[in-house]
């Protein structure tokens, strides 16, 4: 018991305790930051993960719209072939709209796709201002032929975006 | 020698058309061609008139410019821009050109020479002569 008592008393046994002490207070603060390094790798992996999502759904509306876009220029030609003059105007009028809301929602879109939407975009208004000339005197009918060759080379210029945005969700 | 904005623009379609780094597609009007970047596209096409001078027809070609909105912003013809270069037929020529390089690159005429050259099967005539 007085050996004890001894032990307990004398410094170096102090000493030791707080040696102990202190490498316990070390491994214990490693063991805190690496729990802390892992959560915060984890809370980036979720961040990451949000993010990747909020960007595939973006996709997902633009694989949409194109969608939209294609199908208003298949109902474009065959307006044309019906040379239903009226009612193209209102169709050409509807797919700058959108075509105009797929390059403003998607800023970051590639350049070629943004060439392509531009393209699109001129071709459509100068078919436009023909049918309007043509609306209003009656002259200088438009060729539909013409027309249509224009129109399916924007097809198949919308529907190469269109497939390769759809590849590339969830990639 | 002075270059103006329109005819560095200019030079650059042409070396850009000729390389064919510029591609330029048919419009629904005859003789009209078009090209487009992200946010404008430039037109080319021609017009024939009578020379005020001695009445003899002359052609002027024509470069459009439509921006994102597909707007028309700018139209010049080679005939203004000669007063823009040093060379009063340098914007012609190049213009000229431009315009003959974007008509075969849209209609695919290198590509329909190749392919009716290739199904017409080798030169006899000239049998050691290479295909290209």
């Amino acid at each position: 018991m007085d050996t004890i008592t001894k032990l307990f008393e004398s410094t170096v046994f102090g000493n030791i305790l707080n040696l102990i002490g202190i490498l316990i207070s070390i491994v214990g603060f490693a063991i805190t930051i690496r729990t802390a390094l892992k959560s915060r790798t984890a809370a980036q992996a979720a961040q990451e993960s949000v993010q990747k999502v909020r960007e595939d759904i973006k996709r997902v509306n633009a694989v949409v719209e194109f969608a939209t876009a294609l199908a208003t220029l298949e109902e474009i030609r065959r307006l044309h072939r019906a040379a239903a003059w009226h009612t193209l105007l209102e169709r050409y009028a509807n797919l700058k709209t959108l075509l105009v809301s797929i390059r403003t929602a998607n800023a970051d879109m590639p350049d070629p796709y943004k060439t392509s939407i531009q393209g699109a975009l001129t071709q459509l208004s100068q078919m436009e201002t023909q049918v309007e000339r043509f609306v209003m005197s009656q002259q200088n009918m438009p060729d539909a032929l013409k027309f249509n060759m224009v129109v399916s080379k924007q097809i198949d210029s919308l529907r190469e975006i269109l497939v390769e945005i759809q590849n590339s969700i969830g990639a | 020698m002075s270059y103006s904005k329109r005819a560095i623009l200019v030079r650059r379609l042409l070396n850009g058309t000729k390389h064919g780094t510029i591609l330029w597609e048919v419009t629904p009007e005859d003789e009209v061609f078009q090209t487009s970047i992200p946010n404008y596209s430039i037109r080319i096409t021609y017009v024939r008139r009578l020379s005020d001078g001695s009445g003899a027809p002359v052609t002027d070609y024509i470069i459009q410019i439509y921006n994102q909105d597909a707007r028309l912003i700018e139209e010049f013809s080679d005939v203004e821009l000669s007063g823009e270069t040093d060379d009063d037929t340098l914007a012609y020529g190049q213009m000229e050109e431009i315009y003959n390089y974007a008509r075969r690159g849209a209609l695919g005429l290198d590509k329909a020479l190749d392919d009716i050259l290739e199904a017409l099967g080798p030169d006899l005539d000239n049998p050691g002569r290479l295909p290209f």
